[in-house]
């Protein structure tokens, strides 16, 4: 009975059609088109900012919790959520750090540093987050509205970008749908 | 022409999809706990595995919701008068009676609106017999946690094209995902938040009192106001 469900799902079906799985019809400066059952929409996305709480009060949680229902409550459009958990890359983090000067390369005090840095942070496997908002529409009128409500948000203290230009959109897409390391 | 397309997509695993090599799983979560207060959601996330979360959040017309509930609590009151006292589930009908009239009064009195919630994690791994250990640890973390999950097998494909930023939902993995909420269950399942300091480009300061993790700011990056002074403690803290 198993296999016989088994093979029903993958019968013939070795390699999925890659133009047929994403409904996506272009990418311009400004948003994604994609169009789905003869409805063409645009994908629009904002990247968040996240505020840092490292000590929560209820004074905090009262007032995150009051404007983040005030933003719930006006909007008025189905939106998505997006959050991907990256890694830290440390190498990429070295490099960063590398300081022309070769006097100062030179340095003892610098080496140690560079040393003690390096096993700290490979000790530590650093995570952090990256969220974005995504709004599908079907008509650019509603865009005003919806911009001035999603800027609202930055009242809690998060702040907003929207992601414009082709070629970011198309490197954000291709990370993403290729399930690329989420490294930063 | 598009460029993001991966090279391939291989479907014919019901317990994963490999694309281009990697293998993607889709968990989707069924049930949050009864009472969720600010923050748990969130940390209640393992935070050392690579994930992608997608929360979808659709607004639903108050009015229709307010007749069918009225309906349901009609049918389950005339219900409960017929049936034995002795049968298994009486106390069931009850508490369903109960929390339907509850939410019928936050709508109606706390002018509460009711969100259809669904949320969708892909976890991935180079490694075949990883990915399987990976999404159970993460199914088990969540369920202590009191977060139900379920695992999309036969219907990665569709799972994995839900977790992509293109906010929009295959009708095939809707109904079993799906959550009623009030306004004040999606605020507290407020994600844009962080407990760690740690900007790329900054500089090691230390460790947080906090959770001692590493405390690496950049302190020229436009998010802080002033990039002159820098406090990182009230004073008369530890």
């Amino acid at each position: 009975m198993f296999n016989q469900i088994k093979n029903q799902f993958t019968k013939n079906n070795i390699y999925e059609d890659i133009y047929k799985v994403y409904d996506v019809v272009d990418i311009n400066d400004n948003c994604i088109l994609t169009k789905k059952n003869n409805v063409l929409k645009q994908i629009h996305i904002y990247k968040v900012e996240p505020i840092t709480i490292l000590n929560i009060t209820e004074s905090i949680t009262a007032n995150i919790i009051t404007l983040y229902t005030e933003f719930l409550r006006s909007m008025n459009y189905d939106f998505q959520i997006y959050i991907e958990n990256c890694q830290v890359n440390i190498n990429n983090y070295f490099e960063n750090i590398i300081i022309d000067d070769e006097n100062i390369n030179k340095n003892k005090l610098a080496k140690i540093y560079k040393s003690e840095l390096e096993t700290s942070l490979n000790e530590n496997n650093i995570y952090i987050c990256n969220y974005y908002i995504v709004i599908a529409i079907e008509e650019e009128n509603d865009l005003n509205d919806i911009n001035k409500n999603i800027y609202s948000l930055s009242k809690i203290g998060v702040s907003i970008e929207k992601l414009q230009g082709k070629e970011k959109l198309d490197n954000f897409l291709y990370s993403k749908s290729n399930k690329v390391d989420n490294i930063c | 022409m598009l460029n993001f397309y991966p090279a391939y997509i291989d479907n014919t695993n019901f317990r994963y999809i490999n694309i281009d090599g990697k293998y993607v799983t889709t968990i989707c979560i069924v049930n949050y706990p009864k009472k969720m207060n600010f923050m748990q959601f969130m940390n209640s996330m393992p935070k050392d595995i690579q994930f992608d979360m997608s929360i979808f959040v659709q607004k639903q017309d108050t009015i229709k919701v307010l007749k069918e509930l009225t309906y349901n609590i009609s049918n389950s009151k005339a219900e409960i008068n017929t049936i034995n006292n002795n049968q298994i589930d009486v106390d069931i009908l009850g508490k369903l009676t109960s929390d339907a009239k509850k939410l019928r009064y936050e709508i109606q009195i706390n002018n509460e609106q009711v969100y259809h919630t669904y949320t969708y994690i892909s976890i991935k791994s180079d490694n075949e017999n990883d990915i399987i250990y990976s999404t159970k640890k993460f199914r088990s973390i969540l369920y202590s946690k009191m977060l139900i999950s379920n695992v999309l097998n036969f219907r990665h494909l569709q799972g994995y094209l839900s977790t992509l930023p293109f906010n929009t939902l295959d009708e095939s993995i809707t109904k079993t995902c799906c959550t009623n909420m009030t306004t004040s269950n999606v605020a507290n399942i407020f994600p844009f938040y962080t407990d760690t300091v740690f900007d790329i480009k900054g500089v090691i300061f230390g460790y947080t009192n906090h959770n001692k993790k590493i405390c690496n700011i950049d302190i020229f990056s436009n998010k802080y106001t002033n990039s002159n002074i820098c406090i990182f403690g009230s004073s008369d803290s530890n």
